[in-house]
């Protein structure tokens, strides 16, 4: 077991995660190029998704094996920005190595023991002070801060809010610009954009049609290989991936049955035996079946049912039967599509079509017809307007099958980070409000008290968001009456009297906070310290811009974007940097500090040097002018991207990183411990084919200090 | 289980495609595509080394279907020609040789490659919008009144396959039987639901091509020894022939009888019931006076015998290939059930006879109209007849495509060097301020879309096998070669040899034509639009022709996956 020990220090973590960084980075931004990837089986993929670069790399080392798996649960989140979770974790990295480095040469001259042991101590105080750093500082700057320069997807035409399409296009712009190769992403783009937009039925309902899009995607799309990928369209309605046994055609409405079960009735089924006594009663049975199959078929006519989906393989005579009475059958049908199917149009499946529930269970389709996708024969089920959820095919095209699943996903992707951005404000935002006074100068927070659960930030709780809107108003008010940069001043003066509103909000006197509201609903009238974002009129595609883009600034929660291309980062590094200036806690500002110079990784890959382009000083000047003499930015070459994925992207990779941090030990055991089975089976049967002696592989675990 | 392995970490290549390791691989692709391309290919034979079957062929679909590609970069290549051929069937050969030039040639271009993909996009939507323009005079509208297009096109597609070894003669007599067989399928007056008719291809070995016939309705091919025996057709009318088809098999078993237990008491015979009931449908069947039971199945020898002593003919084991075109010829609808039947069920035949084509026995059945027909094709040995059988369905699947799609576009390579030459007097006249879009300078735009143009141009060079030059005209910018050992000088100074055409034999040579040889530098000039050869289209002379449809996807596909493979950052090997 000896043998099998090794011991793990920041710089070794450093190398796994610059090995992972150096793959990654050649396919980040806009820049970056395709991935082709080669299975064992000699599929070909080609992608530019991180989380599928990175577990099909296959990765045997455990540290980096630990990134890989919070990367992928960080995607499974928001559906994109596992790049930037490799560059991002490994620029901070970088600077916690330098940090202890530094400090090591200067506090102890002692023998290795002690410099190891000291350097672990300064490891966990790191890690420690990062949870700490995540849930009161970062929220608290990104709420106060970076909020006034936030936009929102909402316009406000005449007191009517409604989703503005510019924005939503630019975003999915922005999230394709990463995803997609890059003669087809804009295409893309737009084919997205009009899907969410030819789904959706009112603007309210946005969350829940994106949510249903990211759950049911795998039912609502059809790859069709073998075509440029500009042939990708929408289709109205439903396709079903089964070709019909028998198509009558068949004009207008019709009404439609699912069915569970075979029709045809066989002398046996799987319970009751069948006795034969005689050879008349052999014969009887045998015509009364199949008189008892073209009786129900004779019914389905009277129905004026014209369709039967169905999920199991029907009998030959059935098919024979509706061919007579001019009935279309579908059958094997994916019990998922016929799960898709009774949501959309409300409809349960019959077991056996029998009378009595014919009339209920039956549901109106408008259009039932073959469609040839690529060389294969579908059935398209148009239904009609008046459902709450307006179902639209998408069906995507591409030369090659390991292209048209890259684009598949990215479009699954897309919906995910969707999800993310109308997503009520994330509660953990909140949480740094409850505890306001922790930046008061002179008060000694023990960091075993600060520390919270991982889980917090994974999951959103739902119990937050009773009062969130009321807490959300409540921090507005405060932003607007200091200047950016202010933070230190506004914990000490503000700090006693927020305290005060908070618990009398939570003792139920709204009065005081109404009337804040309303105040502070009068100061919005000029935003006094926002970053001003204009819109170059020059440019050719100007009725693709919102024009009124600044204008967007709704007190909504959800929907919140910023400009992409490192802005968000460069404001966030601002913030962060004059935080660190002004806090008293030395270890909590020497955090801030480095994670805000970790955070200009991402704009530095973005803008690298290249002919054509902006390079790095000189975005991040324009920005911090802009910010400062209130200038405005021109933003009409950028998209936009989410506020709240970009949260908690930096929350997942501080996550990953205190829990880096402090390992010092990797032991190899022959046998897995028991309690890690179970998820380590789930996570690996993802990554890899299956791998049966188990018990004979070395698996490596990783011990997590407690010295 | 002893070769349990653990799994390997993946291997991961960086920048597979700007490196030297690609060129060569991507060489011999590029050489056996161009070699193979066009009327004067040359021929490939296939085979897998360990006494496996020889294809000689030089046609893309079972060229690249029979390659076998290891470079990964090449089989993402190969893998996207293959999904263009399994829907066009045709212009494989064109979209791999142009994908291939474009790799090829783009890599050598000082440009990063986001820029060369950006440039070669807005190319392509360039040349795809001209093509689909008025303006484009390249391409020819489908004139459905007369036969001269179809026929035109499907010489071309003849031709260019030299692998079925067809005379002249051969060529045209195949290519009338292909239009006639596709003029048989469209159906006469137009419905709202129209059903193309089918063509079943009979291939007959060992027979002179002339010899293949287009007939209408179905060939069943009856085994020699029951060919006199059970068939006395003499008792068919003349006319008006009933017909019952049956789906299900009439071999009397006693199957299907459900996932649970059945249990047969002594004295109960299953099967005796099941063939009564099989004769009680025989007796039905001569009650209906239907003369001919076809099933898909197998039919009891009882109820053989039986119909045959009421003189009705029994044929079975069709099998599943010919179900529906017999369904659709005569109108019956397959039965799926022994004890109900109804009228409408049953189809009817205009004639039952006998037919013979080399060795074979075949019984034929003759509808009342034309939807459904068989051609029999014949050629002399295995390898040519293989061949020939996937060119005519080649040559259908193109004329099918006309029906959704009515263009065809010149042939023979001039409507690549006309594109080209589009392209290249568009180019000339860019702006920087029409750039700024693209992000690039007028010198870059230039740079790449010569890069563009000389790959279409080197497309179709790769039509000259023999060594001879290849010019353009600088009026239309249409395709010209010379035979072998003629010294250009002589063809361009003195233009004696007035019989000569372009590729596409729309054009004949004038004294006033100013020519540049086709991969030289010439001065840019806008081509003549189709108004001004509008006139030539008239003239009643055979053309070079080929599929719009398969072209412009061709071209589509061939661009876009040299852009898909430009952009490749790294290649990630699983080793497993």
């Amino acid at each position: 077991m000896l043998q099998h020990t090794k011991l793990l220090d920041i710089s070794k973590i450093l190398q796994v995660a610059e090995s992972l960084e150096n793959t990654v980075c050649g396919c980040f931004g806009p820049d970056g190029g395709q991935v082709l990837f080669i299975k064992s089986t000699g599929e070909l993929i080609i992608t530019k998704d991180g989380k599928i670069i990175l577990e099909y790399l296959l990765l045997d080392h455990p540290v980096a094996r630990v990134i890989v798996n919070s990367a992928s649960k960080h995607y499974s989140v928001t559906g994109d920005g596992v790049k930037s979770f490799v560059l991002l974790l490994c620029a901070f990295l970088r600077e916690i190595q330098r940090m202890t480095d530094k400090m090591e040469d200067l506090l102890v001259s002692g023998n290795q023991a002690v410099r190891y042991k000291s350097k672990g101590y300064m490891l966990r105080r790191i890690s420690n002070m990062l949870l700490t750093f995540q849930s009161t500082v970062l929220g608290s700057i990104i709420k106060q801060c970076l909020r006034p320069h936030f936009l929102s997807m909402y316009t406000n035409i005449k007191g009517n809010v409604t989703l503005c399409r510019a924005s939503l296009q630019q975003t999915l712009d922005t999230y394709f610009c990463g995803r997609n190769t890059c003669n087809n992403q804009g295409f893309i783009s737009r084919l997205a954009c009009d899907y969410v937009y030819k789904c959706l039925h009112c603007a309210d309902g946005v969350l829940e049609v994106v949510s249903f899009v990211d759950k049911c995607f795998s039912e609502l799309h059809t790859q069709v290989p073998g075509f440029p990928v500009d042939n990708s369209r929408i289709l109205p309605g439903l396709v079903l991936h089964r070709d019909f046994s028998v198509y009558c055609p068949v004009e207008g409405d019709l009404q439609a049955l699912i069915v569970t079960d075979q029709i045809h009735q066989s002398l046996s089924v799987s319970d009751i035996g069948f006795v034969v006594s005689s050879d008349i009663q052999l014969q009887i049975s045998q015509q009364h079946l199949q008189q008892r199959t073209e009786n129900i078929m004779k019914q389905l006519q009277n129905y004026q049912i014209k369709l039967i989906l169905s999920t199991v393989k029907q009998h030959e005579i059935v098919n024979f039967y509706a061919k007579l009475h001019g009935i279309c059958v579908v059958d094997c049908i994916p019990s998922e599509e016929i799960e898709l199917l009774c949501t959309v149009t409300g409809a349960t499946p019959v077991s056996t079509p029998l009378t009595d529930h014919l009339q209920n269970n039956a549901f109106l389709v408008k259009k039932c017809q073959p469609v040839l996708l690529g060389d294969k024969k579908y059935v398209q089920l148009v239904f009609s307007g008046s459902l709450a959820f307006q179902p639209h095919s998408i069906v995507l095209y591409g030369p090659v099958r390991g292209l048209t699943e890259q684009i598949a996903s990215s479009f699954h992707g897309a919906f995910k980070m969707l999800k993310q951005l109308f997503q009520p404000v994330d509660a953990s935002w909140e949480e740094s409000l409850n505890n306001p006074d922790f930046c008061l100068p002179n008060r000694r927070v023990s960091v075993e008290e600060q520390r919270v659960p991982c889980s917090h930030c994974q999951n959103d709780s739902g119990c937050f968001d009773c009062h969130l809107q009321r807490i959300d108003q409540y921090t507005h008010m405060h932003c607007k009456q200091n200047a950016p940069g202010d933070i230190s001043k506004l914990t000490l003066t503000e700090a006693t009297a927020s305290l005060t509103t908070c618990s009398q909000m939570c003792t139920g006197t709204l009065n005081l906070c109404l009337h804040q509201v309303a105040h502070n609903l009068q100061q919005e009238a000029e935003p006094v310290h926002s970053l001003r974002y204009s819109v170059n009129l020059k440019q050719k595609h100007l009725k693709t811009l919102p024009a009124n883009v600044s204008l967007h600034k709704q007190p909504t929660n959800n929907g919140l974007v910023l400009p992409s291309g490192g802005i968000f980062e460069i404001l966030l590094h601002r913030h962060l940097h004059s935080f660190a200036e002004t806090c008293q806690e030395t270890e909590l500002a020497m955090v801030c500090s480095m994670f805000g110079d970790a955070l200009l990784c991402i704009p530095k890959h973005i803008y690298q040097a290249k002919k054509g382009r902006p390079c790095f000083p000189l975005v991040y000047k324009q920005v911090i002018n802009a910010l400062k003499s209130k200038e405005t930015i021109d933003i009409s070459q950028r998209g936009l991207e989410s506020v709240s994925c970009k949260y908690q992207l930096i929350s997942s990779v501080l996550q990953c990183i205190s829990k880096l941090v402090t390992i010092d030990l990797i032991i190899g055991v022959k046998r897995r411990p028991q309690n890690a089975e179970n998820e380590e089976t789930k996570n690996e049967s993802n990554i890899s084919r299956i791998n049966t002696l188990r018990l004979h592989k070395m698996v490596c675990t990783i011990i997590i200090s407690e010295d | 289980m002893a070769t349990v392995e653990m799994k390997k970490p993946s291997l991961c290549t960086a920048g597979p495609v700007s490196s030297a390791s690609i060129r060569d691989p991507l060489k011999v692709l590029q050489m056996i595509a161009t070699s193979s391309y066009g009327p004067t290919g040359r021929l490939k034979q296939v085979h897998n080394g360990s006494g496996g079957y020889v294809i000689t062929t030089s046609q893309s679909s079972a060229l690249i279907s029979g390659l076998s590609i290891s470079h990964p970069v090449l089989q993402l290549l190969v893998s996207s020609i293959r999904n263009h051929i399994s829907s066009f069937s045709d212009c494989g050969l064109f979209a791999l040789i142009l994908c291939c030039n474009l790799i090829d040639r783009c890599l050598t271009l000082p440009l990063s490659p986001h820029k060369i993909i950006t440039i070669n996009n807005s190319l392509l939507n360039m040349c795809l919008s001209y093509l689909t323009s008025e303006a484009c005079a390249c391409k020819l509208k489908v004139d459905f009144s007369c036969n001269s297009s179809f026929i035109d096109l499907t010489r071309s597609v003849l031709c260019s396959k030299p692998a079925c070894m067809l005379t002249v003669k051969e060529v045209d007599y195949i290519t009338v039987l292909v239009v006639k067989s596709f003029l048989f399928r469209v159906p006469a007056e137009s419905t709202s639901n129209v059903l193309l008719g089918r063509t079943v291809m009979v291939p007959v070995e060992g027979l002179s091509v002339m010899e293949s016939t287009l007939i209408p309705g179905v060939l069943i091919e009856m085994p020699g020894s029951s060919w006199n025996r059970t068939l006395d057709l003499s008792y068919m009318p003349s006319a008006d022939i009933k017909l019952a088809l049956f789906s299900v098999s009439l071999s009397g078993d006693f199957g299907d009888t459900g996932d649970g237990f059945v249990d047969v008491m002594d004295g109960v015979d299953p099967e005796e019931v099941m063939l009564e009931q099989l004769l009680a449908l025989g007796k039905r069947l001569v009650d209906d006076h239907v003369h001919i039971l076809v099933c898909q199945k197998v039919i009891h020898p009882s109820l053989k015998q039986y119909l045959k002593e009421q003189k009705m003919l029994a044929v079975e084991r069709l099998g599943a290939a010919l179900m529906e075109p017999l369904s659709q010829m005569t109108g019956a609808q397959s039965i799926a059930s022994l004890s109900s039947l109804y009228s409408t069920c049953y189809g009817s035949l205009r004639q039952i006879s006998r037919m013979s084509h080399g060795n074979k026995q075949y019984l034929h059945l003759i509808p009342c109209d034309t939807s459904v027909c068989s051609f029999v094709l014949c050629n002399r040995n295995e390898t040519s007849l293989k061949e020939l059988v996937r060119v005519c369905q080649t040559a259908e699947h193109t004329l099918n495509q006309l029906l959704k799609d009515p263009w065809l576009l010149l042939g023979g390579g001039c409507a690549e060097t006309h594109l080209a030459a589009y392209v290249r007097s568009k180019s000339t006249n860019i702006h920087s301020s029409d750039l700024e879009e693209l992000n690039c300078s007028v010198a870059e735009y230039k740079l790449a879309s010569d890069c563009f143009s000389s790959c279409l141009e080197s497309t179709a060079r790769s039509l000259e096998h023999d060594g001879g030059d290849t010019l353009t005209d600088l009026q239309d910018g249409h395709f010209w070669s010379l035979p072998p050992n003629s010294t250009p000088d002589i063809i361009l100074h003195h233009c004696t040899e007035t019989k000569q055409k372009c590729g596409c034999q729309l054009l004949r040579k004038s004294d006033d034509t100013v020519w540049s040889m086709l991969g030289s530098a010439y001065k840019p000039f806008s081509p003549r639009s189709s108004t001004d050869v509008y006139q030539l289209f008239m003239s009643k002379e055979p053309l070079v022709l080929d599929s719009f449809s398969g072209k412009y996807n061709g071209l589509k596909v061939a661009v876009n996956t040299a852009g898909l493979i430009l952009d490749l950052a790294y290649v990630i090997k699983d080793e497993n």
